[in-house]
Order: structure tokens, then sequence, then C-alpha cells
């Protein structure tokens, strides 16, 4: 029986409306699209963090591994003289940016043991490896990979310019790799030098960044790594391939999380989108399925041929969404990875999308699911049209103005109590990784639920200004529209909620952008004072800059206009990473600045900042700054003390003082310059910041710094221009969610137009009746349109009031704890205005669109309608 | 001057590839002030013709006059004003808006036409004053009863004072003990107002009400006779 109702009834239907199924599927494929694409584009993530993994870490069993500023190279001998130790091979790693191209992460090899670990296949010069000794002989010899030879136009025995710790240099390339083994890191994007020439070359004299361990067969790996742990100290890591995985993997966890939840919420919204059209076509054939009950089809019958049109529309829409997400990972993946290497201060640079066959099939059963569950209710609706109601229309019109059930007043209720639950945890500064998962649940399962009774409310408020013996009461139009609207507030809601939950993903995530965008620069207007800034050729904010060395400070002191002021013109600054406790944070080391700028740069919060800074740069003091997200993620306040792993073993650090700091999500220490090259026997710095003397202009010193070390790849930023690259940090940071704010808005328009359209349908005999007693086309059109208009304002409004309310709680609570930054809400008025406005566009759009079909309504026809 | 005459009215309704004529020459004539019953079987036309009549069709040949003026000629537009302003009707299943009072129902066709409620409010009291509702005004529809929704109903199709008032069954939803009530009740309202009633009905006691019975079969007029109230 099943199989004939959808044959010869739900087929023939579908055949019939082919528009209102096609729009159905694409809702369906927007959705799944967003869906798949974020899948994707998180798991490549996962699959870039492995391939670079094991590209870098070849046959190796191990991995040692020390802080961004490199270890001791006596540890390789340390290594090697572990017994079960095969090989121990060291290397530098270094990011440096290629002039006028982009950066290259360049590895300084030990060309004679690094074949034991790693493989590189050359092309064209074959010998250049073979044969170490010239290589070696050639100081300026570099070796790149075809990929970015070809994408920098390079070739054997071009030339290219590198900037180093010592600024422009020179480079030959001696060499093109070919994509395999350790070429195939970083997406192709790196370089090789002997490891002696990078040393000098990147300021790491004496230094190693990594050693890769082979073990001798039949060792027990488990005891070796624990004796090599042993023998190098607790200040470096013992990692496996696969640790270190799981290490990248689960500091990027929050914010693919984040990503993954607004994927989920467009999936949902073409949930909304599928349930409506198949209330749309169960109102529609409501006559039908009255013949077909009357002619003795079951109940169940009735309700598979409903959900089984979903399901196919599900398979359609997951089958198309899975080609769209394909082309959308593709689109955003490199505005992810920027946001993430932006975000982590890490490089992620994942090019390629890894699109496995398992993600294509996960995304067609998520439409066919999401699909299939979305149709349940609606087809549940189906199966209780009586048989009878195929023996006459009866009468229209007069259906009673629905009353709220008392199933609606409860999810209504449990909608509130969501929220207010959820306001509650925010304000309780309860935090637990189930919490984290939970608040966004509550808030948008909440915040869904409660809609209709907001919404109910807002136009109940309406209606009564619209009373003719209210204040607008001669907007006769607008009534009816309001007051049909108000009839059925569970349809109403129903609408409202498929273009809010739309909106509302715009505005939580205009005020998570702009709340950061406000924090940061409210920050860096408060610290960052300086006139002007140089380091290497880059962009010092997201530290995609060579880090220097200090000597270059005298030649800058030099330049005409810079002030001297203590003796120093130039002080220099360096900011590195350092893994604490397991978690990847943030060291900013700073010298004392000129006294017109003082200590007013440091963002103290618990304590005056002079007292704070005096302990700060007193050499008697071993102390640090932690920032609020370090205390939180650590447990440590202002007055405690602090361990930390050093290149001078572990040291034990006074809390000075808690500030404000956006350098980390995990958090950041600041501490005295002098201090950190004591201990981290770092003599680099990542910049230098100048005063211009008095007399002197901005740009004239600027200009002048950039005329006498621009050569040597050295630039100075003036604090104005500075303030505009944290413009286009943060523009570049969030550029990926447009193409969401997008999708999901095309769903939610999708939505309201289907949802409209079913509410036309229900009350088309009504409809007739109104042009009968001589309501006019154009009358008519208004109407619809005013009720488009509302919908669309309400959807707007409720987007904003629960946006802002959910974006507020998020900001306050989850994104402190799910991705570290404490950030002050901020709300952007004129984006929340924006968005309300496109609710209304979208409802004019949508409006308009139904008002045409309603005008050109037949009215003989209307009031034959059942 | 006829109050309304037609003249070869013909309809034809395209189904698939094949016209069903459903009016096949109709030419009748009312008068003002009277109230006539336009009866036959099912598919005999009658309800077409009230459609063409009453401006919600267009005929496919044959003319309309109504107060002198060929309403088939009307655009949209003027044909929508001149239902609002000189036509009343009434349905079989009353068709009152669910989210509005009794009073605000029967004030919508002259709100439509611009008119302030303040203005319309006591024409729409006296109207249900009349038809014995007075006190039920501030009710919604859901808190009538199916006779007293049809009273609401002609209290609205009488608020514009208009010069022709058209019934499509209007007790065919109504038990026969309602059904009669406010059938009389209907015909003594726009007796003592003086408007003309055309009067769908395939119930001969519906139709012994009227001055006059037009019969329709197979879409011409089959008799036109003085109804029983007449004679």
């Amino acid at each position: 029986m099943i199989r004939n109702l959808v044959r010869f009834a739900g087929w023939r239907y579908v055949r019939q409306k082919p528009v209102r199924a096609l729009l159905t599927v694409i809702g369906v494929a927007l959705g799944v699209a967003l869906f798949v694409a974020i899948s994707a584009i998180n798991d490549s993530t996962l699959d870039f963090f492995r391939d670079n993994v094991n590209s870098m870490s070849g046959k190796a069993s191990f991995t040692v591994l020390g802080s961004e500023v490199g270890f001791a190279e006596e540890t390789v001998e340390v290594v090697r003289t572990v017994p079960g130790v095969q090989s121990a091979v060291p290397m530098i790693e270094n990011r440096a940016r290629h002039v006028g191209g982009k950066t290259v992460i360049v590895f300084g090899i030990d060309l004679l043991q690094d074949s034991a670990v790693r493989s590189y296949q050359t092309e064209g010069s074959a010998d250049v490896i073979e044969d170490p000794l010239e290589f070696l002989n050639q100081e300026d010899s570099i070796i790149v990979t075809k990929a970015f030879a070809a994408h920098h136009g390079l070739e054997v025995e071009s030339p290219i310019d590198l900037l180093t710790a010592l600024g422009q240099k020179r480079f030959v390339v001696r060499g093109l790799l070919e994509p395999s083994g350790a070429a195939k890191a970083y997406g192709g994007g790196i370089a090789i030098m002997d490891i002696d020439g990078a040393r000098v070359m990147f300021g790491k004299e004496g230094k190693v960044d990594r050693i890769d361990v082979i073990p001798e067969p039949d060792v027990d790996e488990d005891a070796l790594a624990a004796r090599i742990q042993a023998a190098v100290g607790s200040g470096l890591r013992v990692e496996r391939k696969e640790n270190q995985t799981e290490a990248l993997s689960r500091m990027v966890q929050g914010y693919q999380g984040i990503l993954a939840f607004c994927s989920l919420l467009a999936l949902l919204i073409g949930m909304f989108l599928v349930a409506n059209t198949i209330a749309v076509a169960v109102a529609d054939r409501r006559r039908d399925i009255a013949v077909l009950r009357a002619l003795g089809a079951s109940r169940g019958g009735i309700l598979s041929m409903f959900v089984i049109e979903a399901a196919w529309m599900g398979l359609l829409g997951g089958a198309l969404g899975v080609l769209l997400g394909r082309g959308l990972a593709e689109l955003l993946v490199e505005r992810v990875s920027a946001s993430m290497t932006r975000q982590y201060v890490t490089p992620i640079d994942v090019s390629e999308i890894h699109f496995a066959a398992s993600q294509a099939v996960t995304g067609v059963i998520a439409g066919m699911v999401a699909a299939t569950l979305a149709a349940l209710w609606p087809a549940w609706q189906a199966t209780r049209v009586q048989g009878a109601e195929a023996f006459g229309a009866g009468p229209a019109g007069d259906r009673p103005v629905a009353k709220s059930t008392r199933r609606a007043m409860i999810f209504r209720l449990a909608g509130v109590a969501m929220l207010a639950a959820l306001g509650l945890l925010a304000s309780s500064g309860a935090s637990h990784p189930a919490l984290d998962v939970l608040k966004p649940v509550l808030g948008a399962v909440g915040a869904m639920l409660a809609a209709p009774m907001f919404v109910a409310l807002g136009l109940r408020g309406l209606d009564r200004l619209l009373h003719p013996r209210g204040p607008l009461g001669r907007l006769h139009i607008m009534r009816l529209a309001c007051q049909n609207l108000l009839r059925h507030p569970s349809r109403t809601g129903g609408n409202v909620l498929s273009l809010m939950i739309g909106l509302m993903l715009v505005i939580v995530m205009a005020v998570i952008q702009f709340s950061f965008k406000t924090s940061i620069g409210d920050w860096n207007s408060r610290t960052l004072r300086s006139d002007l800034w140089v380091s290497s050729i880059g962009r010092v904010l997201t530290l995609d800059v060579q880090p220097l060395s200090e000597s270059l400070a005298a030649d800058i002191e030099q330049v005409p206009g810079v002030d001297i002021a203590d003796g120093k013109g130039a002080r220099g600054f360096r900011i590195v990473h350092h893994v604490h406790d397991g978690r990847q944070i943030v060291l900013k080391a700073w010298e004392r600045q000129h006294p017109r700028i003082g200590n007013a740069m440091f963002d103290v919060i618990d304590r005056p900042v002079d007292q704070a800074c005096s302990q700060l740069f007193d050499p008697r003091t071993q102390g640090v700054f932690v920032s609020q997200n370090f205390a939180l993620h650590f447990g440590k306040q202002t007055g405690g003390t602090l361990e930390l792993e050093t290149p001078s073993g572990k040291q034990r650090f006074q809390i000075l003082g808690t500030i404000v700091d956006y350098g980390s999500p995990e958090g950041t220490l600041v501490l005295s310059r002098d201090l950190y090259k004591r201990l981290w026997r770092d003599p680099l710095v990542t910049g230098f910041s100048v005063e211009v003397h008095i007399g002197f202009t901005h740009e004239a010193v600027r200009d002048a710094i950039d005329a006498r070390l621009g050569q040597r790849g050295l630039v100075a930023t003036m604090n104005r221009e500075l303030r505009v690259q944290f413009g286009e940090v943060m523009d570049e940071s969030f550029g990926y969610t447009k193409a969401i704010e997008i999708a999901a808005l095309g769903v939610g328009l999708l939505a309201l137009l289907s949802t409209l359209l079913m509410s036309l349908l229900t009350r088309m005999r009504e409809l007739g009746m109104l042009r009968a007693i001589g309501m006019s086309r154009q009358q008519l059109a208004r109407m619809i349109l005013g009720e488009a208009i509302l919908l669309g304002a309400f959807g707007g409004g409720a987007a904003a009031a629960l946006g802002i309310y959910i974006a507020k709680l998020w900001v306050v609570s989850s994104l402190a704890s799910s991705l570290g930054w404490f950030v002050r809400v901020h709300i952007p008025w004129l984006s929340v205005a924006t968005t309300i406005g496109t609710g209304l566009v979208v409802g004019i759009v949508v409006g308009l669109l139904c008002a045409r079909r309603v005008a050109a309504l037949e009215i003989r026809v209307a009031l034959e309608t059942s | 001057m006829h109050l309304l005459e037609t003249q070869g009215l013909r309809k034809t309704y395209q189904q698939g590839k094949h016209g069903v004529e459903v009016l096949r020459g109709i030419d009748v004539t009312v008068e003002k002030g009277e109230f006539v019953a336009v009866v036959g079987p099912s598919g005999s036309g009658k309800t077409t013709f009230m459609q063409l009549v009453g401006g919600l069709d267009r005929p496919t040949a044959g003319s309309v006059r109504l107060s002198g003026e060929s309403i088939e000629t009307f655009s949209d537009a003027r044909l929508s004003a001149f239902r609002r302003r000189k036509l009343g009707f009434v349905f079989q299943f009353f068709h009152l808006l669910p989210t509005l009072s009794a009073e605000e129902n029967v004030c919508l066709p002259l709100l439509l036409d611009g008119a302030s409620f303040a203005k319309v409010a006591p024409m729409a009291a006296e109207l249900l004053e009349r038809v014995g509702l007075g006190h039920r005004k501030d009710h919604r529809p859901d808190q009538l009863s199916g006779g007293e929704m049809q009273r609401v109903a002609i209290a609205r199709a009488l608020i514009a004072n208009p010069v022709l008032v058209l019934a499509d069954e209007p007790t065919g939803n109504l038990d026969t003990k309602t059904g009669k009530l406010v059938l009389e009740l209907f015909r003594d309202t726009v007796k003592e107002r003086g408007q003309t009633v055309i009067m769908v009905t395939h119930d001969p006691r519906a139709a012994a009400l009227a001055d006059r019975v037009i019969a329709l079969r197979d879409g011409v007029v089959e008799t036109d006779e003085p109804g029983l109230a007449k004679s």
C-alpha cells in the first residue's frame, strides 16, 4: 500500500509542484553544504597536523621538542648516549619571510645525518643532497620545493631573498624537492639549508629546535622515551607522533567546536524548511488525504507517504549539499586556516581539502535523516485528517482563534526556563567542558522554544495599537495582517523562527566579532603607545615577522629623529611561544619603556601599575605578569608563584600582577627582557619600539628608518598604521564567517517563503471572501505584504534580542573557557540594525512574491477551495 | 431602468482540453426591492450566475448591467470598489473573519473602503441590534452559534446599504429551525430597508419566502415565476 501511495499520490504531487520541491531540496542542500564544508575543513585541519607531524618526523619514533627559541645543541649528544637510541638527528625550524612572497619554513638540517630520519627527493640537481660537501661549500645554498619554486617563478640557480635575523639575505636555489617526504610538510612551503648556516642566519647559534630519535630495533619504546625524558630534563618534551598531532588538535578544538555548532544551526534551518514544505503539502492536499483515507488508506500509509517524500528530498538535498559543500570548503579553507593561524599564532596552512567518501556519505545521510525527522510532525498531522472531510468543503473562515494548547505552553515555558538556566549558568561563572557544550545548546533550543511566545506578545501589543479604537486604528489592512498572524501563534512562531535562526546566527557572530574587535582595539590603544614599531618586513601584530638580532638597535638609533632617552632609542621586545603544562602560551619580554610611555602600556588590573612595574623591572626580582586567561587556565593569581621550564632549567617566578592581554587564547606571561634573555638564552628580538624626538614628524622618522634599513629587510610602522593593520587582521580572522552568514540567511529566506505560502494556502477561501466583499487586489497584496513585513520585523527583532542575549553569554563565559579570550561585550548596534533591516528586506521580498501570487487569485476558485 | 439586467449571459469553463458551458445565455431583469430566489439542481449554473452578477467572475459572453452600469467592463480595482459600495454578500459558510469581533466583521466592507471605525461603528451597532445581536457585538465568531454567525454575515452584507444583496445558500449550513428564523429575519430586514436580494438556494422552503423564483436548468432559465410570498 505504501509503495502505491508514494507512487500514485506522493510522487505525482511532487511532479506537479516542482518549484516547491526544488526550493526545499536547495534549502536542505545549503544546510548540508555548510555542515559538510565545516566538517571537511575541520578534518582536513587535523589531517594537516597529522601529515605535518609525519612528514617532519619521518622514520623517527620520538621527537624531543622545546620552546620556540630552541634549546642547547649539546642536548643532541645527551640523547645519543641514552641506551637504546640508534640515531638522534637535530634540526632548526624557522619561519622566514620570502621578500615579495609567502612565508616559508626553513629547515636547517644536518646533511650528513638527516637522511637517517627523513627522505628528500630532488629534481635537476640530485647530487646536491647526495654530495653534501658541495652543498656545504656554498654558504648561500638553499633547496626549495617544486611547488614553492613554481609559485614564485624560481628555478635552479635562481636567487631568493629571505629575511633573517641579520636582515635581508640573498640565497641561491641549488635544487628542487619533489613533493614527498619532508617536502610535504606545511603544504610544501618549506626550504632546506645546512643547519650551521641556518643557526647563523636565524640567530640560533648553539641551539636546535628539535631532535628526531630512531630507536634501536626491538627496544621497548615506552621505556626508551622515559629514559630520554630523564636525560634531557623536564624543560623539554619527548613526544610520539600521535601525541604531537593530539596536542595540535586539542589546541584548535574550541574553535572547531564553534564552527561545527554554526553548521549544525544551518542544518536545523534546513530541517525547518522541510517541515514547512511537508506542512504545506499536507495543507494543500487535505482533501486528497481525506479521499485516500475514505478509500481505505491507513494512518501509517499516509504517514509513510509524507515521510518518504521528505526522505527523498533529503536524499537529493544531501547529495547536492555534498557537492556544494565540497566547493564551499575549497572556498573557505584558506580563510579558516588564516583565521586559526591568527588565533593561535601557529602556521596552519590547510591548502588541500581531503574529502573522504565517508564525508560524502555522512552528508547525504545527514540530509536524509534531518529531512525525515523534520517531516514527522507534519506527516503525523496528516494522519489526523478524517475521511469524512472528503464529503464536503466544510465551514472555513470561522475556525476559532487557536488557543495556546497546554503542550505548546509547556514548550514555551521550557524555552524560557532554558534561557533563564543559561543566564544563571553564565553568571555563576561555572566552567566545565560539558557545560561549554550545554550552554550553546540551551541558548539555541531555548530561543527556538520561547520565540513563539515572545512573538505572540509583541503581536498582541501591536494589535492593541492597531485596534479600530487604538492610536493606529485607521490602518485596517495592517490590523488584518497582524490578526492573521495572531490567529495561529504556533505557525507564526514557526515562520518567525525559520528566519530568526538565520538572523540570530548573524547577530551572534556580529556581536562576537565586534566585541573582539573593540576589546582588542581598546587594549591596543591602551598598550601600543610607541610612535614607531620597527621589525622585519611582515606583520608584527600577528608575529608574522622574522626575529631580529638585538644589535640592529644601534643602527636604528643612528637615524635622525629617533629620541634617545635613558641611553636608548630603540627598545627591543621579544614575543615567543612557550609550552607550559602541555598548553601553548605566549611570553612577552619588554624593556623598560621610554619615559614618555612609562608603564602605561601594561594593562595591570589588580594593583597599581607603577608599583607592579617597578618590581617587574627590578633585576633582583624574578617575576612575571599573568594574563587573565592564564590565571583562569592555570589557577594562578597575583601574589602567588609560578614554575616555568626554561632553557636554564626549572625556574620559580613571583606573580606580580594580572593584566589584560590578547596575545594567546591559552595565556600570556610578561616579563622583563633582561630576565628573559638570561633564562631563555635568547638575544633575538621580535621588533623595536621607537619614540620620535620632538620637532620631527612620525612620517619623517619612519621614512628615514625605511631609507636607511629598508634594504636590510626592516620596516618602520607608525602607530596609526598599526591600527589599520589591526583592522585588517580582524577582518581576515573573521572573513570566513561571511559565507556562513549568507548560507544561513539564504536558508532562512527559503524557509520564510515556504511557511508564508503555507499559511496562505490554508486560508484561500477566506482570502476569496475578502475579495468578494470588496477588498481590492492591491489591498489584498498589501495585507500579505504586511504579514511578511511583520514576520520579517519580528524575525529580525527576536533574532536581535535573543542573538544579543546568547552572544553576550557566550562572550562572557564560553569564549573565556572554550577559546580562552576574556572579551568585554560590545554591541554593534549598526550591525544589529542592519540585520533587523535584512529581516525586513527578506520579509518584503517574500511578501512581494506571495502577494503577487495571491493578487492573481480568482475569487470563484478561492471560494471553492477546501 | 431595471436594477439588474443580464443579456445573453454565457460562461464556459475550460477543463483540460474541453470547455464546459455552464451558462448558455441568461436574460434576466430584476427590479429594485425584489427578493428573487434562484433555484435549480446541482450543475444548473445558479452559483455561476450569482458570481457573474456579483462581479466575482467575468462572463464569457453577454453583459451584466447593474444600476445602469455594465460591470463586466470594469477594471478589477473598480469592480472591487463596486462590490464594497454597491453589493452585499451572504455565504453558506458565513465566512466571518475569526479574529475580528462581530461588530468589526460587520464594519469590514466600509473599513476597506477607507471609512473610519468611529463613523461606521454606530451603523454596525444598529444593524446588529436589528438582527438581534446588539448584546453580542464584541463576541468573536468562535463565541457565536451558527445562526448568530449568519446573522452577523447578514448585517455585514447590509452595512454599505448595497443596491443588491447576493446570498448563496444562506441556510445551507444551519438546521431547519434556525435556518427558517434566520431567513425570515433576512427577508424582513431587507424588505424594510427596501433592498434587492438575489438568493441562490435549492431549499424549496427558502424559495417559498421569495417574491419571485427563477429556475435554472442546464445553464438556461427554465421558469421565471412569482414566488409564494408574492402570490
